[in-house]
């Protein structure tokens, strides 16, 4: 089955500064992707290029095989998005947004979208401007999740939000996943929330993705390793799938991806050394990437 | 959901979106309303009836920013949104968000000079005062219709009166700002991808503010021939703005038949760079 997400070998620059760099992975159908990454490592690049907002200078980006720049109004249907700014037009009313929600998609579920109305307490006849910014965002997310969508993109969805809304949302998305097998794509930089619902996980560092793979994958495979007690002194080779590694007088502390080639006991073992082994939680292994 | 209802649904929108579409074209309605009342006195004078109406192109280039591409050029409100990303990644068609965002553009444009036009029905025609013989030849020739009213001998009084001059100024009028409007949609269109967008596009806004000196130039040269003064009596004396005018009058239908081409090939462009831009 096609994956519904798919980015191959994309590059963006702006003014010659790469934003993203060779990045490739796929979404699966039906499953929850959370996208991890610092300020600027390319995350909001990648999630307009696959909204169709702006195009990468190379390699392709694809919605459902089809590439989201030039998709017409049918094909958006199926296409759920949720800008991490509040892009609504700021002086249109909660009701004209949402009237123009069920002119546009046929797809629209009014009486879902009056329940998460009425569970947010909107009024209809505000103007978008003058709600709060988390009130915003919510009514962003109602606007995307609305139509049913196959493929939902949501750039920071839990910004502005307090923990309450923010796992409201998270319970929406669920429900979306249980109800029409929607694809769900999501930047953010809240790890909670990526622990609770992301079946897979990428993380994005300078415009590259260092890890694209399932959380529990991730979590045995990646650990941070205290090698000391050299009998022939430090070793000066490259460690093989290190992704930061910190060397002092005694010691070699490293965060290393586990292969069968290269476990911490064969690494100690070949380097006549003794080994700590710690386990990384997710937010461990995201700053130990992104410092990298 | 079809083309056309889309097409309706955003243009329904627009004075939402933007409430000075209600408002703005307003403005228009005294610098043409004006000339127009003057010329049911007075002798109509096409330079004047420029330098009143000339006003209009710097708003008629403003219209363009606010109602074609406000989100390129900023309102200085980082709250304030059009909400152009909005709607291009809903299940929208950018040639028709942009086709919507055009016609309210050109509806703002044009309403008050469309509707300026009835009231030139209640008393159509119009007199010009012109003293050189040479001139009051290619007005003749020129304006459909027209015929010398005044004494033949007596320069002073040479008037030559223009039936339905005044529905001919109305739409000279509808056919200026058309073509402003164009022109504005053209090069929005084509410095909208530029970097110093913004900078270009003040920078030829400030240049407009040479026209009106241009027309008032051209009042004053007008004025000299008008008078009778030392004009060789065999020689044509029109500004060039009277020589617009003159050429819509005498060449209306082939005017507006090159206008529509150029309204539709310059859209058509324009609308094709719209669906490609990056927001």
């Amino acid at each position: 089955m096609t994956a519904p997400i798919r980015v191959q070998d994309v590059t963006r620059s702006f003014d010659g500064a790469l934003a993203v760099d060779h990045l490739s992975f796929a979404v699966q159908p039906g499953s929850i992707y959370g996208f991890l990454g610092r300020n600027g490592a390319g995350k909001t690049t990648t999630l307009r290029m696959l909204a169709g907002l702006i195009r990468p200078h190379s390699g392709e980006v694809r919605i459902c095989g089809q590439d989201p720049f030039t998709m017409t109004a049918q094909d958006r249907q199926w296409l759920g998005y949720m800008s991490e700014k509040a892009d609504a037009p700021s002086r249109l009313k909660v009701g004209s947004l949402i009237q123009l929600g069920r002119d546009l998609y046929p797809t629209w579920d009014d009486a879902w979208a009056r329940d998460l109305l009425a569970k947010y307490s909107f009024s209809p006849h505000k103007r978008f401007s003058t709600l709060s910014q988390g009130n915003q965002r919510l009514l962003s997310f109602i606007l995307a999740i609305a139509p049913r969508p196959k493929v939902l993109l949501l750039d920071e969805p839990a910004a502005n939000l307090d923990v309450v809304a923010r796992r409201e949302i998270l319970d929406d998305i669920l429900m979306l996943i249980r109800d029409c097998g929607c694809t769900v794509l999501f930047s953010t930089h809240i790890l909670s929330d990526v622990e609770r619902v992301a079946d897979e996980i990428g993380i994005l560092a300078r415009g590259r993705l260092q890890v694209s793979e399932s959380l529990d994958s991730l979590k045995d495979s990646i650990h941070q390793v205290r090698f000391f007690d050299f009998l022939n002194g430090l070793p000066t080779e490259e460690i093989p799938g290190a992704f930061r590694t910190v060397r002092d007088r005694t010691d070699i502390v490293t965060t290393l991806r586990t292969t069968p080639d290269a476990t911490p006991e064969t690494l100690a073992a070949r380097w006549q050394c003794k080994q700590e082994t710690r386990s990384l939680n997710l937010e461990d292994i995201f700053v130990e990437l992104s410092r990298n | 959901m079809t083309t056309s209802r889309q097409f309706w649904t955003l243009l329904k929108l627009q004075p939402a979106i933007n409430p000075a579409i209600l408002f703005m074209p307003l403005i228009f309605v005294f610098p043409l309303l004006m000339p127009m009342l003057m010329q049911r006195s007075t002798p109509y004078h096409p330079s004047l009836n420029s330098l009143i109406s000339t006003q209009n192109s710097f708003l008629v280039a403003f219209f363009g920013i606010l109602f074609l591409c406000p989100e390129l050029f900023g309102r200085g409100n980082a709250k304030w949104s059009s909400g152009v990303e909005f709607f291009v990644t809903r299940a929208i068609d950018r040639n028709i968000l942009y086709r919507a965002r055009l016609t309210a553009y050109y509806l703002a444009v044009l309403a008050i000079p469309v509707i300026l036009i009835f009231g030139t029905f209640t008393k159509s025609d119009i007199q010009i005062r012109e003293t050189n013989p040479a001139n009051q030849r290619v007005l003749i020739d020129a304006l459909p219709g027209s015929s010398q009213t005044g004494e033949e001998n007596a320069k002073e009084k040479s008037i030559i009166n223009i039936p339905n001059g005044s529905f001919v100024v109305g739409t000279y009028n509808v056919w200026i700002f058309l073509l402003w409007g164009i022109a504005t949609q053209f090069v929005i269109s084509v410095i909208s991808p530029l970097k110093y967008r913004k900078y270009i596009f003040w920078t030829l806004y400030g240049i407009l503010i040479a026209f009106p000196l241009i027309f008032a130039a051209s009042i004053m040269r007008s004025a000299v021939h008008s008078g009778g003064s030392k004009t060789p009596l065999a020689a044509t004396t029109f500004t060039w703005t009277e020589s617009l005018f003159l050429q819509f009058a005498h060449y209306q239908p082939f005017i507006w038949i090159a206008t529509a081409i150029a309204l539709i090939t310059i859209h058509l462009w324009c609308e094709r760079r719209f669906t490609r831009a990056e927001y």
